[in-house]
């Protein structure tokens, strides 16, 4: 029986060809090839060459599989296992025929291989977006940057005119310029937190915080702008709302106003509701569902996918003015708080964005910054390029009234002062040009005389730094604070530095 | 004087050895990626200085790592042709420590390197590559335009004989 199945299942499968010591075939039953017998093997295909060289050997077998013998237009893919034979026997090839199973793995290899072709080569497009993407965000965050301070200086000096006597057509004109650029201002503000969101520079701050003074804070700020397009706009609070929670204030700020300030944005007439829900306390935590939701255009179903990408202006209406990345920021910033963000519209009758965000409750003793009063006061001078930041120091300096205020422009004109009067404490800008703030601290160190060298200085800087410490070692100075600066930040450094005492 | 020499072409799947040997052989080439499980073996007759010699091409399915390589394919190999993809960072990131091995465990057989696909790149940009990997390669190939591809086989040859 077995015979039978042999011969009608494997009868064709495999070939037995004898060769003599050179190579010449002397037999083959042929049941796959027919091979002519008295001919070199060699010649029948140059694989057999290989097989020529190992023709030597003392009774070994070699096995090779997957080989593609195409003969004669006769495709098949065979194993072929060699015996080099012996002094009395004669080397001998044995073919098996696996056509059909190597060409079914071919058919998988073919899948896989192109699959990680694919694989492959989405991952270096994704590393070429990712470096232009890198190289944009770079790029969009260093003029962002460089257009800060001169747009704060140009509404620095609004200010001033706006203070000024003036004709009313002119107050109108400095309207319409502070208008303008406090836009471009927001723009720029705008484009700089995205690209530093994308490059992974904006870390989520965790600090108590009152959540019902920022409410009132956020109140008014939009109540204005509510009441300009005609628009009622009320806040609605959960009784059960915790005062004070731990998280992001600025970030949080931002998160709402962004929200809001798109809600008067695209609607024309109605109203914008803030609602704040406690959705669930647990343990520490609260999750608070803020809602806002306006009366106005709505979002079409076509503009659903893209409603949280960057640059995307979902109105064509030029009235509508921005940027189009307040709500990728929004959605970023969530992303970074373990938020989410959810929204339901319907064109003509309005939208609500629902966010939910998860924050700490710590039951914390809110202590009010304690001020220290100073009786005979202290001279500070405040080294700083830039007239802005010059002003902003000053008055916060001035404001606690235990200070009096000296201030150089740069580097050279700190170090003569330093040798004309007496200080207790230098602020130090780190950026400054000609003579840069390390350099201006180095030169104060290096004075002979004690009581210059040895004046406490903070470094000041638009860049925050991650090792404060090691760099006020490296550089000279006694503290450090990053700009924007709270005015607490500013005298808890004064009192730190001059060591002065809390009551 | 006619002589034959076995020339195996190494290197990871999707390189184009397969494209290498068919611009060589038959001077065709396809877009189309296929396969090759096993070893396809070609024969090519050339001249060296007015010596013939038959080149044995075996093309042998790619892997990433040459030590994963059947080790019955490469039973008398006289010559390696190791060839890369520019393209795919992945195909070079090994090279030397794949020539180390070829030239350790081969020691008497001669030794030519190609990066193929090289009309998909810009190739000064990709020699700053090879630089900053400390990687030298012998040819700058394209089975595609047919760039450098008789080259390749004619220094193995000569290498060879």
């Amino acid at each position: 029986m077995f015979e039978a199945i042999r011969n009608k299942y494997l009868y064709n499968k495999t070939q037995i060809v004898e060769l003599n010591k050179q190579g010449i075939v002397t037999a083959s039953d042929n049941l796959i090839y027919p091979i002519t017998l008295q001919t070199s093997i060699k010649d029948f295909h140059p694989f057999f060459e290989t097989i020529l060289s190992l023709i030597g050997l003392e009774n070994q077998d070699f096995t090779f599989s997957c080989i593609h013998l195409d003969v004669n237009s006769k495709k098949r893919t065979v194993d072929v296992i060699f015996n080099s034979g012996t002094n009395d026997v004669n080397p001998i090839l044995i073919f098996f025929d696996f056509t059909e199973h190597y060409d079914n793995f071919q058919s998988i290899s073919q899948e896989k291989n192109e699959s990680i072709l694919s694989f492959h080569l989405a991952e270096i497009k994704n590393q070429q977006l990712e470096l232009e993407k890198n190289f944009k965000n770079k790029f969009l965050a260093n003029v962002s940057h460089d257009l800060k301070t001169p747009i704060s200086a140009s509404l620095w000096f609004v200010g001033m005119l706006e203070k000024s006597e003036i004709s009313s057509s002119q107050r109108e004109m400095i309207e319409l310029l502070k208008e303008t650029t406090n836009h471009i201002k927001e723009l720029v503000d705008d484009i700089l937190d995205l690209s530093k969101i994308e490059m992974g520079q904006i870390k989520i701050q965790k600090a108590p915080f009152d959540f019902i003074e920022m409410l009132h804070h956020i109140e008014k700020i939009i109540a204005p702008k509510a009441r300009t397009k005609k628009l009622d706009f009320k806040i609605e609070k959960d009784k059960n709302l915790p005062k004070y929670i731990v998280g992001d204030k600025t970030r949080i700020v931002q998160i709402i106003i962004n929200l809001l300030d798109n809600a008067i944005k695209f609607t024309k007439k109605g109203s914008v509701v803030l609602s704040i829900i406690v959705k669930e306390i647990e343990n520490n935590t609260v999750t608070i569902l803020i809602k806002v939701t306006d009366t106005g255009t709505g979002i079409k179903a076509n503009e659903k996918e893209e409603v949280f990408q960057s640059f995307k202006k979902l109105h064509d209406s030029k009235k509508i003015d921005g940027s189009g990345l307040g709500l990728s920021i929004v959605s970023n910033l969530l992303d970074l708080m373990k938020g989410t963000i959810d929204y339901h519209t319907q064109i003509g009758v309005g939208t609500t964005f629902e966010i939910e965000i998860p924050f700490e409750i710590k039951e914390i003793e809110f202590k009010p910054f304690e001020y220290i009063e100073i009786s005979n006061k202290y001279n500070i001078l405040i080294v700083e390029d830039d007239e802005i930041n010059q002003l902003l120091l000053m008055k916060l300096l001035l404001n606690h009234g235990g200070f009096n205020i000296n201030i150089a422009n740069n580097g050279l004109q700190a170090i003569e002062m330093v040798e004309q009067n007496s200080y207790d404490l230098i602020f130090m800008d780190k950026e400054m040009p000609h003579m840069d703030g390390f350099k201006t601290t180095s030169i104060i160190r290096e004075n002979p005389k004690k009581e210059i060298n040895s004046i406490p200085i903070v470094g000041v800087s638009g860049h925050s730094v991650k090792h404060q410490k090691g760099i006020c070692d490296a550089m000279g100075f006694n503290g450090y604070v990053t700009k924007p600066f709270q005015k607490e930040e500013i005298y808890e450094i004064i009192y730190e530095v001059l060591k002065l005492k809390k009551s | 004087m006619n002589s034959s020499k076995k020339v195996v072409l190494v290197g990871h799947f999707g390189v184009g050895k397969s494209s290498l040997v068919r611009r060589y052989v038959q001077n065709t080439f396809s877009d189309s990626y296929i396969v090759t499980i096993g070893v396809h073996i070609l024969k090519k007759e050339i001249k060296i200085d007015e010596m013939d010699l038959t080149l044995i091409i075996w093309d042998i399915e790619g892997k990433d790592d040459i030590q994963k390589v059947r080790s019955s394919y490469l039973l008398g190999t006289s010559g390696f042709i190791y060839v890369v993809d520019p393209t795919r960072p992945q195909t070079f990131e090994r090279f030397n420590e794949e020539m180390d091995f070829i030239t350790t465990n081969f020691p008497t057989s001669k030794l030519v390197s190609v990066a193929n696909k090289v009309d998909l790149i810009n190739l000064e940009d990709f020699k700053e590559v090879l630089k900053e990997k400390n990687i030298q390669i012998d040819y700058f190939a394209s089975a595609k335009l047919g760039t450098e591809v008789e080259n390749v086989f004619q220094t193995i040859g000569m290498k060879m004989i």
